[in-house]
């Protein structure tokens, strides 16, 4: 019961703030192996709501610094900041829908062309990041492309 | 000749005056009490740990997670930054040196999980499945597939948000430390207006530095001394101006009291590389006793004809030059100096006022308002009575051992420094000076504290030493990796995992790395606080307050807090606070039965009452040393007046007079002191005020009919 209360929550919350329909492409270098994921993000004040819809359902929310996860099985929550990775991914992605150029300038040097933008890590960043590539439609984000240093890669696209 | 002598005065006065102008510079006053403490093993820890850039680090934070706020602390640090002054300190900011030695020593320098991994299928299933079954993107360690390492728990966390230093809930951080070592008030000024200017103008920001203490607090000392020095000149020299009513006699005495208090400042200066700024404001008020001698000569009648030698005068110079030498022996700097500015004052007062001034000669002036009025006091009483109350009050005294009340109550710093405490999760943390003999052991040392103390931060215990090194070397063996290697590879295959993916898994590099030895420059280059001082290398730990106790079992640590080493500077001369308070004590009794025999009970009525209503007063709490040490002096100044009251013509006009406004006199030397903001000089003031009212009323008594 708790549980579906939460999750309609969860929904309103969505719907509330215009979620946005995205799919991520997660390449895994270890694996060599590409998984797939489709969901809403939804952007609030303070935080970042994923719901994952596919493969299976799954609702992150990114709230400072901390990462909870909520499935079938309840609750976890994890702090990011032991995930450089994991941190990064949040910390581009809230700073690319906030416009944050001081964020994004603080990690990475910034070559825009056009409607795309190629972000080189520098500093600490560098030593977890290789690339990132932010593609955009007029000023909504259209795309993100991460290339992590182990190999891997993760694309999202936004759909609506 | 007469004119010679006449202006000799003037002339030590100039020659005096003419020293100080040359040589005051070289006198260096400082504000700081520490300094002034006695040397010993938590002085040196002190001054140990003031080189390290953790004990001066500047702390700035900005209100808010927004951009607004992101901007503002990443400009603050652009500008603080290249004035190359400060370095920014944050653990986010890739040292290289660092990553290099953590990269190649990984584990050693994590925890050995020697239970875990036992069914590699397992493990490696495990792996695959977190990685494709998380909705959050998870990386894996494929250098420890097996999990055998894992990471050391951070006791005291950095908070970290949108990739910057963050302050709690407040806002974000910046840490900086100052490159500067030389630790001078002048380097710490300059830090200080650098801050205050860039901060100028920038709303909903905090700062705080230990190092502003030192500027704020120097500043408002000298400021509060300056304050005290006029307000007492400008009182007295009311006073005597309405006492004296003879302005060539008012010049010379201004003279001797100025050459007196020159000379002793000048002399001071030479004994000590360090002058206290107390010393000046007690110094001012030293004159206040000195010029009792000048009252006493001058209402007697000395200036105007030849008259025979004055005993009471005498022997009252003699108790209270006594006095102070008794204290000048305490092993205890600012006591010394104090002591040693007083004696070398009242002798040299002594000596122009009791020798040169009837040389010079002065007319007496026409009297003045006469004193008549006097209550029926019963001394017999009084003396039982404060006599009762100084044996009830004495066992139930507590010493206040806190420096700081002694100190400048900086209240707006301090809530500052509450406030970055508390969100840093630092308050209630103490600091620990580890020493040792080489940075191996210093690091050994390190571990111990870290391991003994569940809350410690040993900032050293990061790295291991050559004992440790070998012993997780054994482990390691033991785990036999080596073996399991070819199983690891076949089994992740099987799994799914890219072939030859773990093939650099426990590498011969990562589990037999050869041992580092660190240098003290090596070290410092991956941002860590050590300091080598004579032949030994020092450290920091942060233990928590209530481990305080326990610290005491690790001979190689000492706490760094200011209010301990005053403790322990206290007891060290406590013995000898106690023999001088005893032969002090002996001093004025055998003072008063050698010159006051005839009048013993009025004459102790003088020492005894003010002491009782002084102790009555410390039974209310916040009793320190420099109270105590007032007592003692205000016990030697009460017995002059007893000896000056036992002489036969202390009934006569002018002899009472002269009793009369040398207490008032007093009264605006030292009294004024309640005013400073100071602890140890407001404790002297209000010790004074109770003490020089207790003999006001004595001194305005007369014996029941």
């Amino acid at each position: 019961m708790k549980l579906i209360v939460l999750c309609l929550l969860s929904l309103l919350h969505l719907f509330a703030n215009d979620a946005a329909a995205f799919k991520e492409t997660r390449y895994l270098y270890a694996l060599d192996k590409t998984i797939t994921l489709e969901g809403f993000i939804t952007f609030g004040e303070q935080n970042i709501i994923i719901e994952y819809v596919k493969p299976e359902s799954k609702v992150l929310t990114y709230f400072e610094e901390k990462l909870t996860i909520q499935d079938q099985n309840g609750y976890n929550v994890i702090d990011a900041q032991s995930m450089p990775s994991m941190n990064y991914f949040f910390m581009i992605i809230k700073a690319v829908h906030e416009e944050n150029s001081v964020l994004l300038d603080s990690f990475f040097e910034a070559k825009t062309q056009g409607d795309e933008t190629l972000l080189s890590p520098k500093g600490v960043a560098a030593e977890v990041l290789e690339e990132v590539r932010i593609s955009r439609h007029v000023t909504k984000l259209k795309s993100l492309h991460v290339k992590i240093k182990n190999g891997d890669r993760i694309t999202i696209e936004i759909r609506n | 000749m007469k004119l010679g002598t006449k202006s000799l005065n003037i002339l030590l006065f100039a020659i005096v005056g003419t020293l100080f102008f040359v040589y005051q510079n070289s006198v260096h006053v400082s504000t700081n009490l520490l300094s002034f403490l006695p040397e010993g093993k938590s002085k040196e820890a002190f001054e140990i740990y003031s080189h390290f850039k953790n004990s001066k680090e500047v702390l700035i934070a900005t209100e808010g997670f927004d951009k607004e706020s992101l901007s503002k602390i990443k400009n603050i640090e652009e500008k603080l930054l290249a004035t190359e002054l400060l370095k920014l300190e944050s653990s986010i900011t890739p040292n290289a040196k660092l990553i290099e030695y953590t990269k190649s020593n990984a584990f050693y320098l994590k925890n050995l999980n020697k239970e875990g991994s036992v069914n590699i299928h397992e493990t490696l299933k495990a792996l695959y499945e977190k990685m494709t079954n998380n909705p959050y993107y998870t990386t894996i360690d494929a250098s420890d597939p097996l999990g055998y390492f894992s990471p050391k728990e951070q006791k005291i966390p950095i908070n970290i948000r949108d990739g910057h230093l963050a302050l709690g809930d407040f806002g974000y951080l910046c840490v900086l430390s100052i490159k500067d070592t030389s630790n001078t008030i002048e380097s710490y000024e300059t830090i200080y207006n650098l801050v205050h200017q860039t901060l100028e103008g920038v709303q909903n920001v905090r700062v705080f530095s230990p190092t502003f203490y030192f500027v704020e607090n120097a500043q408002k000392i000298q400021d509060d001394v300056t304050f005290l020095i006029v307000l007492s000149t400008i009182l007295l020299l009311v006073l005597y101006i309405f006492i004296i009513k003879n302005i060539y006699l008012l010049i010379n005495t201004i003279a001797t009291l100025a050459t007196s208090a020159l000379l002793s400042f000048l002399i001071i200066g030479m004994m000590w590389s360090e002058v206290s700024v107390f010393v000046l404001a007690f110094g001012n008020a030293i004159g206040t006793l000195a010029i009792d001698y000048m009252f006493h000569y001058y209402f007697y009648g000395h200036y105007e004809n030849k008259k025979k030698f004055n005993t009471s005068v005498f022997y009252g110079f003699l108790t209270t030059f006594g006095g102070f030498l008794i204290f000048a022996w305490v092993d205890f700097p600012l006591i010394q100096q104090v002591c040693v500015f007083a004696m070398i004052s009242l002798v040299l007062s002594y000596l122009q006022f009791v020798f040169l001034f009837p040389l010079i000669g002065f007319k007496k002036a026409q009297p003045y308002t006469k004193f008549h009025f006097s209550i029926p006091l019963p001394y017999r009483a009084i003396a039982l009575l404060s006599l009762l109350a100084i044996v009830l009050s004495v066992p139930f005294l507590h010493l206040d051992t806190n420096i700081k009340n002694l100190d400048y109550q900086n209240v707006s710093l301090m809530k500052e420094e509450k406030f970055f405490k508390n969100a840093i999760k630092k308050e209630g943390f103490m600091p620990l000076l580890i020493e040792a003999n080489s940075i191996d052991e210093l690091i050994a040392h390190s571990n111990t504290i870290q391991k003994s103390f569940k809350n410690a931060t040993a900032p050293l215990s990061y790295f291991f030493d050559k004992a440790f090194y070998e012993q997780r070397k054994q482990e390691i063996d033991a785990l036999h990796v080596n073996e399991k290697k070819a199983q690891i590879e076949e089994e992740a295959t099987k799994l799914g995992f890219r072939e030859g993916f773990f093939k650099n898994a426990y590498n011969e590099a990562l589990l037999h790395p050869s041992y580092q030895e660190l240098s003290l420059d090596t070290l410092r280059e991956m941002g860590f606080d050590v300091v080598l001082h004579e032949g030994k290398y020092y450290t920091y730990a942060l233990v928590k307050n209530s481990d305080r106790n326990l610290v005491a079992k690790f001979t190689f640590a000492s706490s760094i807090d200011a209010k301990e080493m005053f403790f322990n500077a206290l007891e060290k001369i406590a013995h000898q606070l106690l023999l001088g308070g005893v032969l002090a004590i002996a001093f004025i009794f055998f003072m008063l039965y050698v010159v006051c025999r005839k009048t013993l009970t009025l004459s102790a009525n003088y020492v005894l009452l003010p002491t009782a209503l002084i102790l009555l007063l410390a039974l209310t709490g916040g009793f320190t040393i420099a109270h105590i040490f007032m007592l003692f002096i205000m016990m030697l100044f009460g017995i002059d007046y007893g000896i000056y009251m036992s002489s036969e013509d202390s009934f006569k006009d002018g002899t009472r007079s002269a009793i009369f406004f040398s207490i008032i006199d007093t009264f605006a030397g030292f009294g004024v002191l309640i005013f400073s903001d100071i602890g140890a000089l407001h404790a002297m003031g209000l010790v004074s005020c109770i003490a020089t009212g207790a003999i006001l009323i004595l001194l305005m008594g007369r014996k029941p009919q």
